[in-house]
């Protein structure tokens, strides 16, 4: 199991990958206690349109955390594929089946790789959310990060039920096909999107107002915590049933080398 | 063959030294660069604290840093190794339940023998003064271990070190009562800058921060063995860190239902600690008997 997880790591240039983030969290790290923001007069405070004090520091850190918590999703959903794709490659993975390994620790190193990587990247962006709160005052900013922080979790949930889904398609539909169905989904969403916004009502866009999303979840902190709190309990179970059924399928298919 | 033993031994407490010089110095550091001066614990807003704590990253830092320096190779599993990989087979995955639910297990008798030694204590509504409503209450077990869970990386950066490195090195170099109590004291007193300014205990008792210092250890002591146990049992880190991220968030409900400001101090808020120290002396007291029955030697 071990060295299959190796292998994925090594697919994806995890250790590249690895030593860039560590270096970024110790930069984000450092510039957050130079740059503590928050101090009365500077002038890198502004106003925002609706009269409020915004520090220039405070926002760029903000943007920091938003940052990790989208390119890790991002992260995720490529290499779901990228470790399929890379077995592919080469016949690995008709080598790998060449030697004693059960195809049931095959799938299951695949599942428990991607479940790794999104525990890393909660771990990241909690480090980066902590780091970007720290010397922040309640106001806008904080407000914003408590928005991100809040969602973060039922959000990681979805990437990984969506990763419940593409995992198994890659690995029974193979590459092709998969790629095919997962960018004719894409394609299909952005369609509705563009379609919205060609005969949609534009004026929900207009009107749309974060400080009513703040105050919504303000005032609905039951429902926030119970999301935060199912989420991560029903998002591995759907994961699980997903390894069970990929897993049972794909110790019956033939394995072909695409 | 005595030779070959001695230089063994040399090596490791050697090694153990540089660990330990790394991590003091490099979280004492942190501590002293992320705490404004001047401020306590409860002075600082939450934000703040979390920022703070980011310094329990530096143990585990300090275990990589240290084979960096020894030399000792950076294997995943096995005898010597960063006991990073987990399996749940010979029923170690029984050690992960435990790990899970025994912190929140824990916390209930500890405030159970709260509230018998100052009944006084117990307040219904209690919760509703720390903004919790009735809803969030009946969840928050549940949602404590949770957050435990997801946000484990924290106690995985204390325990990947002090599980991971020192305390397998500690039972190499000594008998494992006094590796208990070593480690124990060793951990208690890294925790020592964070005493002083009112973490755990606050600000407000008899002898502080010495005396803060003093429970610090022997709490470290008896939770050590425990998070020593699960972690030897299992051969991994994982059980231990997922342990002291449960018990740090403190998942009992009953601590809804104590009010440690409505007594006097000596019984108030120390009656909680004095039904922690209880209890995980119990647990520590039966984890000792168990060890000793099974045998589990140090990998």
């Amino acid at each position: 199991m071990g060295g299959l997880l190796y292998k994925d790591f090594v697919a994806v240039k995890g250790k590249r990958l690895v030593i860039t983030m560590l270096i970024a969290t110790c930069l984000f790290i450092v510039l957050r206690m130079i740059f503590r923001g928050n101090n009365e007069g500077s002038i890198y405070v502004f106003e925002n349109i609706d009269g409020e004090s915004v520090n220039l520091f405070d926002a760029f850190f903000l943007f920091g955390a938003f940052f990790i918590i989208w390119m890790g999703a991002f992260l995720i959903n490529n290499w779901g594929s990228a470790i399929m794709r890379f077995d592919d490659r080469d016949k690995t993975r008709g080598y790998l089946f060449s030697m004693p390994l059960n195809k049931r620790t095959y799938v299951a190193s695949k599942y428990i790789f991607i479940a790794i990587v999104i525990y890393v990247v909660f771990s990241l962006f909690l480090i980066w959310n902590v780091t970007a709160a720290s010397f922040m005052r309640e106001g806008v900013s904080m407000d914003m990060l408590d928005l991100v922080n809040g969602f973060s979790v039922p959000f990681l949930s979805m990437i990984l039920i969506l990763e419940a889904f593409e995992i198994p398609m890659f690995l029974l539909m193979g590459k092709e096909k998969a790629q095919m169905f997962k960018t004719a989904f894409w394609m299909a969403l952005a369609m509705l999107a563009i379609a919205w916004f060609l005969f949609g009502d534009l004026d929900k866009i207009a009107g749309f107002d974060i400080d009513k999303i703040i105050k919504w979840i303000d005032a609905h902190e039951f429902e926030m915590m119970l999301m935060t709190v199912l989420s991560p309990i029903i998002s591995p179970g759907i994961y699980y049933l997903s390894y069970l059924t990929a897993a049972g399928l794909y110790e019956r298919k033939e394995v072909s080398d695409d | 063959m005595t030779d070959i033993k001695n230089k063994k031994g040399t090596d490791d407490l050697k090694r153990l030294l540089i660990y330990l010089a790394l991590s003091f110095a490099l979280t004492w550091i942190w501590f002293a660069l992320a705490v404004p001066k001047g401020e306590y614990w409860d002075d600082m807003s939450q934000q703040l604290q979390s920022f703070v704590a980011l310094g329990m990253m530096f143990p585990v830092i300090s275990h990589v840093l240290t084979r960096l320096i020894t030399k000792e190779g950076f294997r995943m599993t096995g005898s010597d190794s960063m006991m990073l990989g987990i399996s749940f087979k010979d029923r170690r995955w029984v050690c992960l339940m435990s790990a899970i639910f025994l912190p929140w297990i824990l916390g209930e008798a500890a405030c159970g023998i709260a509230l018998l030694i100052s009944p006084e204590c117990y307040d219904p509504g209690y919760y509703l003064t720390l903004g919790i409503d009735r809803n969030t209450m009946m969840i928050y077990p549940i949602a404590a271990i949770v957050s435990g869970l997801i946000g484990s990386f924290a106690a995985f950066g204390e325990e990947g070190g002090w599980r991971g490195y020192m305390m397998p090195k500690l039972m190499k170099l000594m008998p494992k009562w006094a590796a208990f109590i070593v480690g124990g004291i060793i951990w208690g007193l890294w925790h020592a800058p964070l005493t002083c300014i009112g973490h755990n205990f606050g600000t407000d008792y008899p002898g502080f921060p010495y005396l803060g210092i003093v429970r610090m250890c022997i709490m470290c002591i008896l939770l050590g063995i425990l998070l020593t146990y699960v972690t030897q049992r299992s051969g991994s880190v994982w059980p231990a860190a997922v342990m002291h991220a449960v018990y740090n968030t403190n998942p009992a409900i009953l601590n809804g239902f104590i009010d440690p400001d409505k007594v006097s101090y000596v019984s108030g808020r120390s009656s909680y600690w004095i039904g922690s120290i209880v209890v995980l002396a119990v647990a520590a007291g039966v984890v000792l008997i168990i060890w000793r029955k099974t045998s589990y030697e140090v990998q």
